[in-house]
């Protein structure tokens, strides 16, 4: 009985290890629902590493046979090293980013004073914006961003920014980035932080289009991803600023019709898949 | 907590203005005048921008020359290419507005813009 259980939990933590996040990875409608898909990454990610866990543990325990063998003390010890490997991984990096980020607290602190809306300024002419997250975040955004942009699409800018900020979306990347370092031979956890990190723009862009308007948010987007300095060298994974651009402009998806906008659909999706290509030709 | 912030950026802003070691006096006198804080608190504020990284100290007789470990401009590079990921290849906490852009993906952004396809 109980090998029957851990045989069904093995399976389940085998098909939450690749070919679930490989269907999702690939999935178009992720675009459409940006926060049901952060939540099924989540899903996989936690149910993934609890079914292995748990198999292992239930293995251990109950002997294949009658008596107890060294392949249940196995089970058991990989269970344990797998659990602590998991949680000391995810602590770990939870410690460096929160260091990297008082860093760039002290530093965004002493190089800017907060404006009105508790933006900061920073005095550089490359168009960047970015959010400093935390209990109290702060939105830096450069002096060439704010030179760049007309104010309609600053305030979208300002507002994608604020979204991060309130969404707390770095505690909903972190444990990706976390388990992308703890299991660096598993290509599903990389596609899964690429995808994560991509649907929080758009949850971004979202909260933005609904401040302002989607035309500010596309435009702004267009302006400062024309302007930024390009990736020279860096293989950028995807399109994405490109195909979040052509989420916003296109026509709103029409759900009492179930009919989708087909110029939306290169978003996360397509950074997976691309993702998932370049480790096939890596391999 | 937001005096103290002010104060840090007031020294920094002295330290980054000279290009010798400075005492913590010779700070005192060139703040404005509108801040004209303690020897003691200048002191503390030293103390903190040191525990930071962004001031070094080295002795000078009976008390300490202080000076900036970077200049400004420095900072300011060294702050944005942090933020931008491109320091490390981790993926960084700071989530920014329009990540790292291929000059094929820029041509495509210009074209829209100019076609005004987003918008107008």
């Amino acid at each position: 009985m109980y090998s029957v259980l851990a045989g069904a939990l093995a399976l389940l933590a085998i098909l939450l290890a690749w070919p679930v996040p490989q269907a999702l990875a690939g999935a178009r409608w992720v675009t459409r629902a940006p926060r049901m898909a952060v939540c099924l990454w989540q899903t996989i990610g936690l149910a993934g590493g609890v079914s292995a866990i748990a198999a292992l543990l239930l293995l251990g325990f109950a002997p294949l046979g009658r008596a107890w063998t060294l392949l249940n003390l196995a089970a058991l010890v990989l269970a344990a090293l797998l659990f602590s490997w998991l949680t000391g991984v995810l602590i770990t990096s939870a410690v460096r980013i929160e260091r990297d980020l008082r860093r760039q607290r002290a530093a965004v602190d002493l190089l800017t004073s907060p404006d009105v809306d508790g933006v900061l300024v920073l005095e550089h002419p490359e168009p960047v914006a970015y959010c400093v997250p935390g209990p109290h975040p702060r939105i830096v955004v450069t002096a060439g961003a704010i030179a760049a942009l007309p104010p309609d699409e600053l305030a979208a800018l300002l507002a994608h920014e604020r979204a991060h900020a309130q969404g707390r979306h770095e505690l909903v990347i972190q444990p990706f980035v976390a388990w992308q370092t703890a299991l660096p031979f598993l290509a599903p956890a990389r596609w899964a932080t690429a995808a994560v990190a991509d649907l929080v723009e758009l949850l971004a862009d979202d909260a933005a289009a609904e401040a302002t308007s989607r035309m500010a948010v596309a435009r702004a987007l267009a302006r400062v991803g024309a302007q930024r300095s390009p990736a020279g060298g860096v293989r950028t994974a995807s399109n994405s600023v490109l195909s979040r651009v052509q989420r916003m402009s296109a026509p709103l998806p029409d759900r009492t019709a179930g009919t989708v906008g087909t110029v939306a659909g290169a978003g996360p999706g397509a950074a997976a898949a691309e993702l998932r290509a370049a480790d096939r030709a890596g391999l | 907590m937001a005096r103290l912030g002010e104060l840090e950026r007031a020294v920094m802003d002295v330290l980054w203005n000279t290009p010798e070691a400075v005492p913590a006096t010779r700070i005192v006198e060139e703040l404005p005048r509108e801040h004209t804080p303690a020897i003691t608190t200048i002191l503390t504020v030293l103390d903190r921008l040191g525990a930071k990284g962004f001031v070094t100290r080295e002795r000078a007789g009976r008390a300490y020359r202080y000076s900036a470990t970077t200049s400004r401009a420095e900072l300011i590079v060294a702050t944005m290419l942090e933020a931008l990921g491109t320091t490390t290849d981790r993926r960084s906490a700071l989530v920014h507005f329009a990540g790292s852009v291929s000059a094929e993906e820029q041509s495509m952004l210009r074209a829209i813009l100019n076609s005004g396809e987003a918008g107008d």
